[in-house]
């Protein structure tokens, strides 16, 4: 089994007695695309949370890239979110680096040589189309360029996996089906795509797997899934 | 994990890109760091000064030990030595009847010819003028000598030394104790200053911590920073105290001449080091206690 994500038996309770999560069982395979969808404060959150170790899991087994979540030190978690690119709702850049030095320092991080950082840094910029945009500061792009770079920071140390958490939740529906367009482009590369949404067309549309979640339980998952929840208002 | 050297490089450009970014911020903390230096430094030199002459009044309190009438020239000798190898004695002089008769005649000036005809049946006694090092100790020392085989008497002006100990006493712990005071307080306001400076940055660091930067990634370059900004703050202050003091010794030279005070010369060394140390150590200490927080993502 060549599994990148394994949730075994997992259940999530916060100090205040919330129960975000419980029992949760699922993998995913090298290579897969999986959206997990489900209203406000059904866990989606809480999952991408304890994927990334911000939170640590009350039961149960992660394993992500060959990390054991639950058992590592603090000293390990950087190692653990370097094998994985994150993107967020909120993009989360430096607001006082350029987008060229925003991509750059997810390599200073891992203590990339210069040569490298000058080779791999232009070509993902390429890659997510904003090549021309390289000395902006992020307070001078839009939000849909801003996500790009989130992208692009994200991919520029080639992980295994892509972890985004509504990514589009900021955008207009045309942005937000240009950003997924990239997302899926990114996947067919090989990188491995776990994303949050709340947006039920892109879903739909896409037709990958479906990870549902509903007060903490998974109540759906399958293969060539769409949103479900017509009646809810978004 | 060890650092290579280019992610220093790194750190350091990034500790004073950041100084630049987040000048107005840095200002302040500079601005801190030299307001606090200068309060210390101005400390520190007044306490040297007030030890210094602390030691001149010690210096000038000598103990005269006066010797036998009929001593010889060997017994006076041999006292000389025993007294010059005692622990406390800092320096030991003799005088001969006959300078005492000389020094006494300079002090009548006019009335000298009273004292005419002494030379052949001097009346004064040879004596050994003694300055201590602990003038505390003068007590066992006076016993010590009382005690040898020659020794008439020894002047014993014990209120006056007295009164000295408990002066010089007082300002030295006076003198400990603000400083000490004075150095917490700057910790304290520096490292409350820097907190300011990371708390407008913590989204920052919550940022470099979910793509995956270890805890010393994002320390160094505000370590560094604080440091640069101890520096520089240090260097201000130093200025400054060495144009107020060199001008204070003008001004007070002037006014006053029966106490030496240390020149500028004598002690910038000694200063500029502790100074340089400290600016540095405070700017980092404050960087990395304030940053400890935010780091716990």
């Amino acid at each position: 089994m060549f599994f990148l994500i394994l949730f075994r038996n997992v259940s999530k309770v916060y100090d205040n007695g919330t129960k975000a999560l419980e029992n949760i069982n699922f993998f995913i395979d090298k290579g897969e695309f999986v959206f997990i969808v489900g209203p406000s404060g059904a866990g989606k959150s809480t999952l991408t949370k304890l994927m990334m170790r911000e939170e640590e899991p009350t039961e149960g087994e992660i394993i992500i890239n060959g990390f054991n979540v639950g058992k590592l030190t603090r000293k390990q978690f950087p190692y653990l979110r370097r094998s994985m690119g994150v993107v967020f709702q909120d993009f989360r850049l430096l607001p006082n680096k350029n987008v060229y030095d925003n991509v750059a320092f997810a390599m200073q991080i891992v203590e990339a040589s210069p040569k490298e950082i000058r080779r791999q840094v232009p070509f993902v910029l390429a890659l997510v189309g904003l090549s021309s945009k390289a000395k902006r500061y992020p307070h001078e792009l839009s939000g849909g360029e801003q996500q790009r770079v989130s992208l692009a920071r994200a991919l520029v140390n080639n992980p295994p996996l892509l972890l985004a958490d509504e990514p589009t939740g900021n955008l207009d529906p045309d942005t937000a089906a240009d950003i997924v367009r990239l997302i899926n482009e990114i996947n067919k590369r090989g990188t491995t795509v776990v994303m949050a949404t709340h947006a039920k067309e892109i879903v739909n549309t896409m037709k990958k797997r479906v990870i549902a979640l509903e007060n903490g339980n998974i109540v759906r998952d399958e293969e060539k899934g769409v949103y479900g929840y017509e009646s809810e208002n978004i | 994990m060890v650092m290579k050297v280019r992610t220093f490089k790194y750190f350091f450009a990034e500790g004073v890109r950041s100084i630049w970014i987040n000048r107005l911020m840095s200002l302040a903390s500079i601005g801190t760091v030299t307001a606090c230096l200068l309060i210390f430094g101005l400390f520190v030199l007044f306490s040297i000064n007030l030890n210094y002459i602390g030691n001149q009044i010690q210096a000038q309190c000598e103990i005269q030990i006066f010797l036998d009438e009929d001593i010889s020239d060997r017994r006076i000798e041999e006292i000389g030595v025993r007294i010059r190898n005692d622990k406390n004695v800092s320096s030991c002089v003799l005088e001969t009847k006959e300078q005492a008769l000389e020094n006494f005649k300079t002090q009548l000036e006019d009335d000298a010819d009273l004292l005419d005809g002494l030379e052949q049946d001097n009346p004064l006694r040879d004596s050994y003028k003694v300055t201590l090092n602990d003038i505390k100790a003068a007590d066992e020392f006076i016993k010590r000598v009382e005690d040898m085989d020659g020794v008439a008497e020894v002047t014993n002006r014990k209120k006056i030394l007295d009164s000295i100990i408990r002066i010089t006493d007082f300002i030295r712990n006076l003198s400990f104790w603000s400083m000490l005071l004075l150095a917490v307080i700057s910790v304290f306001i520096i490292s409350n200053t820097i907190k300011l400076a990371v708390f407008a940055r913590r989204k920052e660091i919550s940022i470099m911590k979910f793509i995956g930067a270890t805890d010393s990634f994002i320390r160094w370059p505000f370590v560094i920073e604080g440091m640069i900004i101890g520096l520089i703050g240090t260097i201000i202050a130093f200025g400054i105290i060495s144009y107020l003091y060199n001008y204070s010794l003008n001004v007070i030279a002037n006014v006053m001449d029966i106490f030496k005070f240390k020149s500028f010369a004598e002690i910038y060394h000694g200063l500029l080091g502790v100074f340089i140390i400290l600016g540095m150590v405070i700017g980092m200490l404050g960087s990395a206690i304030s940053l400890r927080k935010y780091l716990k993502v």
